[in-house]
């Protein structure tokens, strides 16, 4: 298999001068189409800033990211808006959702911002929210939800356009064991049979070890990395 | 996003601050609105002109006085005494017309007719019970005149005719304009020695007050060039015939230029020939003048107002910092984040005109008929204030492409905010 998503000593620093903070230090991987990886390590040690850049959210200060073959600074501001809309997934760390938005507006954002038709949108809006549990609360206000039930609207969110790659940051730190166990089962099922490949970053062990993969990852460089 | 869903959010993202959009919309409002009325001001008093002129007909005629002498009047100059110079009959600063004057200006090229102005004064006119003081002028050849019954008086007709204007009508005991048509009315005249003698005249119609006729009577020439021979009987011809003005008539098929070249052959030979359009040009000059004046404040309003939206928008770039950065992050393009905000914007403009648009339609018509019963009384057929569409629509276009422009600034700054950096902003 060839690699999805490929990094070449990628260093991320935050800042200029005295107060300059180098978040990433040199990092180089590969994922694979079709992988489940897990990014794990301490907080602060750079997993969501890593993340970011292999989502093409921000840019390195050295060294590349290149999907499909391709280095992501060749790539025009349209092309990277379609891999964001179309091919990416994202599941945020701190959600972001718009507080005074419908739940459903929420989910189909990323459909409105491709254009697809109201009726349609709505229709996959409905089937996502009913995949993660939570069609009832379509009508509700964002801001009216429990912790847990906002990270299961960003996962559907992150669902509704179908893509190739997840990003999901922290994706059930929210949520207690039962529900988190079944959102990731539908991430996983999701992998086993549409190929989706998914990153993960979590401190969960458990959700670490059922990826294919796991990344260590410690004061922004990798510590270890083991299958 | 689709450009239905980008109008959608833009309207949806207005109606969520809602005292702030009010208070940008009023700004616009009050910018709009001065702007509709000042252009409806224009509008209305121009077309006010210029619908008196093209009725008038008379694209042939010169009105040809002599020359205003460019002497200080106080100067304490003395001249000696020149036989030559023709004796010198004013009409006060104005020097009269003589006949070897009309001669002269016939003779000129171009000039295909000359008629003398004849000045009479009536003591009164009546039409036998009360006596009205009054003025009569000499209706022209080829001059049309907007009327409320009858007619215009016929120039070729041998019998004597005259129209009235309408403040004369209950006055001289008829009772509305149609029953003073085909009554006889009695002008009283004095002659050179001061005695008294009458005339009557037939009226043929009641004419609409207007800009070139205010409260006069119109006499046909044969009516008034009798009243005038017989004002002057008596008199030396030297003192009888003088005119203050003459009627000529050119050759329209001339150009332009050739006009001006006449007015100006005119000018060297001591006269002033003013067609209607230049002597209807003062009264648009100073129409032109109010609504410049009229417009500048209007578009100090609007400057503000412009202010305003940037401001709207600056503030809600900020407030929305993060749903830009999500929108970013999810996949919009800079173009379509730019869009999103200038939409609101033009949105902004539209509401704002729209409402100055209504309030202007229905003030305008409240001034109109409040101005034409006071102060433009007189002025039959005037709308003071007139809105057509047109124009309208062109001020609504207007003021959202300044929301447009106003708005870019705050939608670049919107399209360029970095998606990460915006979803960490608290
Ligand atoms: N915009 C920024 N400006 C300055 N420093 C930053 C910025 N973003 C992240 N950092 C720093 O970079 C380091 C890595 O941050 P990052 O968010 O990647 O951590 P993380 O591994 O995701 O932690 P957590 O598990 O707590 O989410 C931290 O020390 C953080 O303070
Ligand atoms: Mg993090």
């Amino acid at each position: 298999m060839s690699a999805l998503i490929e990094t070449n000593n990628l260093i991320k620093t935050y800042g200029k001068g005295e107060a300059a903070f180098t978040a990433l230090k040199g990092l180089s991987l590969e994922i694979k189409e079709g992988e489940t990886v897990a990014i794990v390590g301490k907080s602060g040690s750079g997993k969501s800033t890593l993340m970011h850049l292999l989502a093409l959210l921000d840019t390195p200060t050295t060294g590349s990211v290149s999907i499909d073959g391709k280095n992501a600074t060749s790539l025009k501001r349209r092309q990277v808006d379609q891999l964001r809309n179309n091919v990416f997934g994202f599941v945020f760390q701190q959600f972001f959702l718009n507080a005074n938005d419908t739940v459903l507006n929420n989910v189909i954002l990323p459909l409105k911002i491709a254009g697809v038709g109201v009726r349609e949108r709505n229709k996959r809006g409905l089937e996502v929210l009913r995949a993660v549990d939570m069609e009832d609360k379509a009508k509700n206000k964002a801001s009216d939800l429990s912790g847990g039930q906002k990270q299961r609207v960003c996962i559907a969110r992150a669902l509704i356009n179908e893509p190739k790659i997840i990003f999901a940051d922290e994706p059930t730190g929210n949520l207690d064991s039962n529900t988190g166990g079944k959102i990731e089962d539908l991430l996983f099922n999701l992998n086993r049979e549409k190929g989706i490949t998914i990153i993960f970053v979590t401190h969960d062990d458990e959700l670490a070890a059922r990826c294919q993969r796991r990344i260590y990852i410690k004061d922004g460089e990798i510590e270890k990395e083991n299958k | 996003m689709n450009y239905r869903d980008i109008i959608l959010t833009a309207n949806g993202n207005l109606r969520k601050s809602k005292l702030r959009t009010f208070l940008t919309i009023s700004a616009i409002f009050i910018g709009a609105f001065t702007l509709m009325m000042t252009s409806g001001v224009g509008y209305g008093l121009r077309s006010y002109v210029d619908q008196q002129v093209a009725g008038v007909g008379a694209e042939d005629a010169l009105f040809i006085t002599m020359a205003r002498s460019q002497e200080n009047p106080l100067s304490s100059d003395v001249k000696e005494y020149d036989p030559n110079k023709k004796a010198d009959l004013s009409f006060g600063q104005l020097q009269a017309l003589q006949p070897m004057d009309l001669n002269r200006i016939k003779e000129t090229e171009h000039i295909k007719s000359i008629q003398p102005m004849y000045s009479v004064e009536p003591l009164y006119i009546t039409a036998g019970q009360k006596k009205y003081v009054t003025t009569l002028s000499q209706a022209l050849d080829g001059i049309n005149q907007a009327m409320l019954s009858g007619r215009m008086v016929n120039e070729k007709a041998r019998e004597y005719e005259v129209t009235l204007p309408p403040s004369y009508v209950n006055g001289l005991g008829f009772a509305n304009e149609q029953d003073a048509v085909g009554k006889k009315v009695t002008f009283a005249f004095k002659n050179a020695t001061g005695e008294q003698f009458a005339k009557d005249a037939t009226v043929v119609g009641v004419q609409q007050k207007s800009l070139l006729n205010a409260n006069a009577m119109s006499g046909n020439t044969a009516f008034v060039e009798d009243a005038f021979n017989k004002s002057t009987a008596g008199l030396p011809t030297f003192q009888k015939d003088r005119y203050l003005y003459a009627h000529a008539k050119f050759d329209t098929s001339i150009s332009d230029v050739q006009l001006k070249d006449l007015k100006t052959k005119l000018k060297t030979m001591g006269y002033d020939a003013q067609t209607l359009d230049d002597q209807l040009g003062l009264i648009k000059n100073v129409i032109n003048g109010i609504t410049s004046f009229l417009t500048i404040f209007a578009g100090i309003a609007l400057l503000a107002a412009t202010f305003g939206i940037v401001n709207t928008l600056l503030m809600a770039v900020q407030e929305r910092t993060r749903e830009i950065g999500l929108m970013k992050a999810l996949g919009m393009s800079r173009h379509k984040i730019f869009t999103l905000f200038s939409i609101e914007a033009i949105l902004l403009g539209f509401w704002g005109s729209l409402a100055a648009l209504i309030a202007a339609n229905i003030i305008g018509p409240i001034a109109n008929s409040a101005a034409s019963k006071t102060i433009f009384k007189d002025f039959d057929g005037l709308h003071l204030l007139s809105f057509p569409a047109v124009q309208m629509i062109m001020i609504m276009l207007l003021i959202m492409a300044i929301s447009f422009i106003a708005a870019t600034l705050p939608a670049r700054r919107a399209s360029r905010l970095d998606p990460i950096e915006a979803l960490r902003y608290e």
